[in-house]
């Protein structure tokens, strides 16, 4: 478990909102998966710096803009 | 500004790959414009945000029954079949799509990468049998992409050749006897589907028909004709789109050489030149309608409710606010997503689908063909302007030495 000062983002998602797309496991494999309904399963809430990237792109893809990034305070 | 509304689609292009000019004008005037369909005025959604936003908006409506809904076409509205989902909105259209994502899921999709390899190769092999020149979309988009359809469906391999060939028919309405072609294939296909359900009833598979009779036929959450539709929708959006891309693709990759060999000797550029492909293409070139059902405001514009939309992906995908130096095909440009495969709700189902085709299809192409070239000049490739899906069908191709216009 990562000490809670540590600054970082925190990625949520809106499993009522999902559309199945499949868009984010397909840009960030690392962060998102898929039940076998096609809803996104997220592999974690805390992304490690180097993925913060592909959690932007994720969000960014998401044809229904139910993947949240938020910056959270040092 | 006029009285009269410019008339949409604009289909005069100078560049084949370049929107029209009189397309380009209307983007620098606003996000929104009103234009003149053949059914009546709509709003013309230009720019990349409007496109998203309003995609992504549950008060513009996909239900064509609706009255006053934009079309193309001047064509008989009737109200929307069961099973018709690209023409369902909320709940209704997130039942098929519930249904179906789980055979569109990455995983899924990548488990289907080895037979599409595979197909990929057989269609190459025999392409170097039987020797250049080759016209590329018939002896490999087309059936890269029917096979890929065989395999998702369940279609036995012994009948591929049936499927494509009337597939294909689906697709050519510039052809004598179109009409009846058309009616012929649309019917041959629908037989076959319903055949394919009861073969997959008595015998199921690992594919799609099989899992959606035993998940849903079986236990009554669909009845056969929903389902019969359903996946033959998915042919008719599936198959010409795919084949298209991966001709038209490669054109532009011939046509744009330092591309071409960047992507060829940097698989690793594989995805994003993919994305970028489907983005300087936008080959589902005129766009995708909607229809208000309340008022819905973009910046200081406003769509009434009544009204219809049109978002052009074309111009989303050129939009210069998005895309430095939009009308350049850079295979290395990291960039934010297109709209070739819409966005919102009704984002193309079968996107993980295509996008996998797509990279194997050109990985395999280039890896095998490495000096592949136009087989004639670039300037007398026909381009198809007026169709729905913009691209070429005719793409003649050598390989092995011989240089361009040698073979021609």
């Amino acid at each position: 478990m990562s000490p809670a000062a540590e600054p970082g983002r925190l990625l949520r998602v809106d499993h009522a909102a999902c559309c199945r797309s499949g868009a984010c496991s397909l840009v960030a494999p690392d962060l998102f998966d898929q039940g076998d309904d096609g809803k996104v399963l997220l592999k974690t809430a805390r992304p490690p710096a180097h993925l913060w990237e592909a959690a932007e792109e994720a969000a960014d893809y998401c044809p229904v803009s139910a993947i949240e990034l938020e910056t959270l305070p040092e | 500004m006029a009285d009269q509304l410019p008339t949409y689609p604009i289909t005069e292009r100078t560049c084949p790959y370049d929107p029209p000019a009189g397309l380009l004008e209307l983007q620098s005037q606003a996000p929104l414009v009103r234009v003149q369909l053949p059914t009546g005025p709509a709003w013309l959604v230009t720019g990349y945000d409007a496109a998203r936003a309003l995609l992504d908006d549950p008060r513009m409506s996909s239900d064509m029954g609706r009255e006053g809904f934009p079309t193309l076409y001047k064509q008989k509205m009737r109200p929307v079949l069961k099973g018709s989902f690209m023409r369902m909105d909320g709940d209704d259209h997130a039942f098929y799509r519930t249904m179906l994502a789980g055979e569109f899921s990455v995983k899924r999709v990548a488990a289907m990468r080895p037979e599409i390899e595979e197909a990929c190769d057989q269609l190459l092999d025999e392409m170097v049998r039987k020797g250049p020149p080759t016209n590329l979309h018939e002896a490999y988009g087309i059936p890269v992409s029917s096979r890929s359809i065989c395999r998702l469906l369940g279609v036995p391999y012994e009948d591929s050749e049936f499927f494509t060939t009337h597939l294909e028919a689906l697709f050519d309405p510039h052809r004598a006897g179109a009409p009846e072609r058309i009616a012929a294939s649309k019917a041959a296909l629908s037989g076959y589907l319903d055949e394919l359900v009861t073969r997959k009833q008595k015998d199921p598979g690992d594919d799609m028909i099989s899992r959606l009779v035993a998940d849903y036929l079986v236990p009554g959450k669909v009845e056969r004709p929903e389902l019969l539709l359903t996946s033959y929708l998915l042919l008719a959006a599936g198959h010409e789109t795919t084949a298209n891309m991966i001709t038209t693709g490669t054109a532009a990759l011939l046509m744009h050489p330092e591309q071409l060999t960047a992507v060829r000797d940097e698989p690793q550029l594989l995805r994003g030149a993919v994305e970028e492909l489907l983005r300087y293409l936008s080959i589902f070139q005129f766009g995708i309608t909607r229809i208000a059902v309340e008022d819905v405001t973009f910046g200081d514009q406003t769509v009434a409710a009544g009204e219809g939309i049109i978002v052009s992906p074309l111009l989303g995908n050129r939009d210069q606010d998005v895309y430095g130096d939009p009308h350049t095909l850079d295979v290395r440009r990291r960039s934010r997503p297109h709209l070739s495969f819409g966005h919102g709700p009704h984002l193309c189902v079968g996107h993980t689908l295509a996008r996998i085709e797509l990279q194997i299809a050109f990985e395999r192409l280039l890896a095998r063909l490495p000096d592949l070239s136009l087989a004639v000049p670039a300037s007398e490739v026909p381009f198809r302007t007026e169709t729905l899906v913009f691209g070429t069908v005719d793409l003649p191709v050598t390989w092995g030495g011989r240089t361009a216009g040698a073979s021609a």
